[in-house]
C-alpha cells in the first residue's frame, strides 16, 4: 500500500475512501430519486387536470339538458339567455387548450358554438313560423348535444387510460 | 393623395367556393333560416347568410343580400362583409353552401323514389 499516505494510519484512510464511495453513490441515488419524483408529480398534475376537464364537460352537458327543457317549454327568452351562456362557456373551454383532445374535436366544438349562437338569435329575433322555428332550434341543439356527449366520452376514456 | 386599394374579398370567396365544391369544407344548417356555418381545423369558422335582416315574412329592402362572417379560434369576428345581387361571388358561395348543407337534389330523389313505389 505504498500509494497510501504514510502519515495517517491505513485503516482511517480506507474508512475515508469507503465513505467517499458511499457518499457518491448516495448522491447519485438522490438525484435519480428526485428526477423520478418530479416525473411522478408531473403525471399526477396532468391526471388532476384531465379530471377537471372531465368535470367541466360534464357540467356543460348538464347545462345543455337544462337548455333542452327550455326548448320543450318554448321559453324563448330563457333559451336565448342559456344558449348565450353556453356559447361563452364553450369558448372558454376551448381557450384553455386541452392538448389531449383530438384535433377533429376542435372543429366540432366551433360548430357547436356557432349552433348555440344561432339558437340564441332565433329565440330573440324570430324570422320563421313557430313550427319551423321549433324544428330548427331542436336540430341545432341536437348537433351541439351530440358533440358534447362525444367529448364527454372521450374525456372519460382518456382519464381511465391514464389511471390504468 | 393616394387612395388605399379596397380589400380583395373575392380571393377568399373563390377559395371557399372551390373548397366547398371539392368537399373540403362541410357546411351545416343552423337554427336560422338561410344561414349556414362551416368550421375549419378549430382555427376559423365561416357563417354565410342570405337576407339576414329580413322580417318574419321575409320582407327586406335588399332581398339578395348575402352576408359572410369569418371568426377566429376564439369566436371573435375578424372579417365581415356582404354583397347584394345574384351575380356576386358571395351569392354563388351561398348556393354552394346551401347545396352542401341541405342537398335538395337528394331530397327530390327520395320523394321521387317513394312516389315510384305507388
Amino acid at each position: 500500500m505504498d500509494w497510501l499516505n504514510q502519515a495517517v494510519p491505513p485503516v482511517w484512510q480506507w474508512i475515508a475512501i469507503l465513505a467517499t464511495f458511499i457518499g457518491t453513490a448516495m448522491a447519485v441515488w438522490a438525484a435519480l430519486s428526485a428526477k423520478g419524483a418530479k416525473k411522478l408529480a408531473g403525471e399526477a398534475k396532468a391526471a388532476a387536470t384531465r379530471l377537471h376537464h372531465t368535470t367541466q364537460i360534464f357540467d356543460l352537458a348538464n347545462d345543455l339538458l337544462e337548455l333542452q327543457s327550455m326548448i320543450v317549454r318554448e321559453d324563448f327568452q330563457a333559451i336565448a339567455a342559456k344558449a348565450t351562456v353556453l356559447q361563452g362557456r364553450i369558448v372558454r373551454f376551448k381557450a384553455e387548450q386541452y392538448n389531449w383532445l383530438p384535433a377533429e374535436f376542435a372543429e366540432e366544438i366551433d360548430q357547436a358554438r356557432e349552433q348555440l349562437q344561432t339558437i340564441a338569435e332565433n329565440s330573440l329575433k324570430p324570422r320563421l313560423k313557430l313550427e319551423n322555428r321549433r324544428m330548427r332550434i331542436q336540430s341545432a341543439f341536437g348537433y351541439a348535444f351530440e358533440v358534447l356527449n362525444r367529448l364527454h366520452a372521450e374525456a372519460i376514456s382518456h382519464s381511465q387510460t391514464d389511471e390504468s | 393623395m393616394i387612395q388605399p386599394s379596397p380589400p380583395n374579398y373575392d380571393v377568399l370567396a373563390n377559395v371557399l367556393i372551390d373548397k366547398t365544391r371539392n368537399g373540403k369544407i362541410r357546411w351545416r344548417e343552423t337554427a336560422l333560416e338561410d344561414t349556414y356555418v362551416a368550421a375549419v381545423r378549430g382555427l376559423q369558422t365561416y357563417r354565410i347568410a342570405l337576407n339576414p335582416d329580413g322580417d318574419l315574412a321575409g320582407r327586406t329592402d335588399q332581398p339578395d343580400l348575402v352576408h359572410l362572417v369569418v371568426k377566429d379560434e376564439f369566436g371573435s369576428e375578424f372579417l365581415d362583409y356582404q354583397e347584394c345581387g345574384r351575380d356576386t361571388l358571395l351569392y354563388e358561395l351561398f348556393e354552394e353552401a346551401q347545396q352542401t348543407a341541405s342537398p335538395i337534389q337528394e331530397r327530390i330523389g327520395k320523394s321521387v323514389d317513394l312516389l315510384n313505389t305507388l
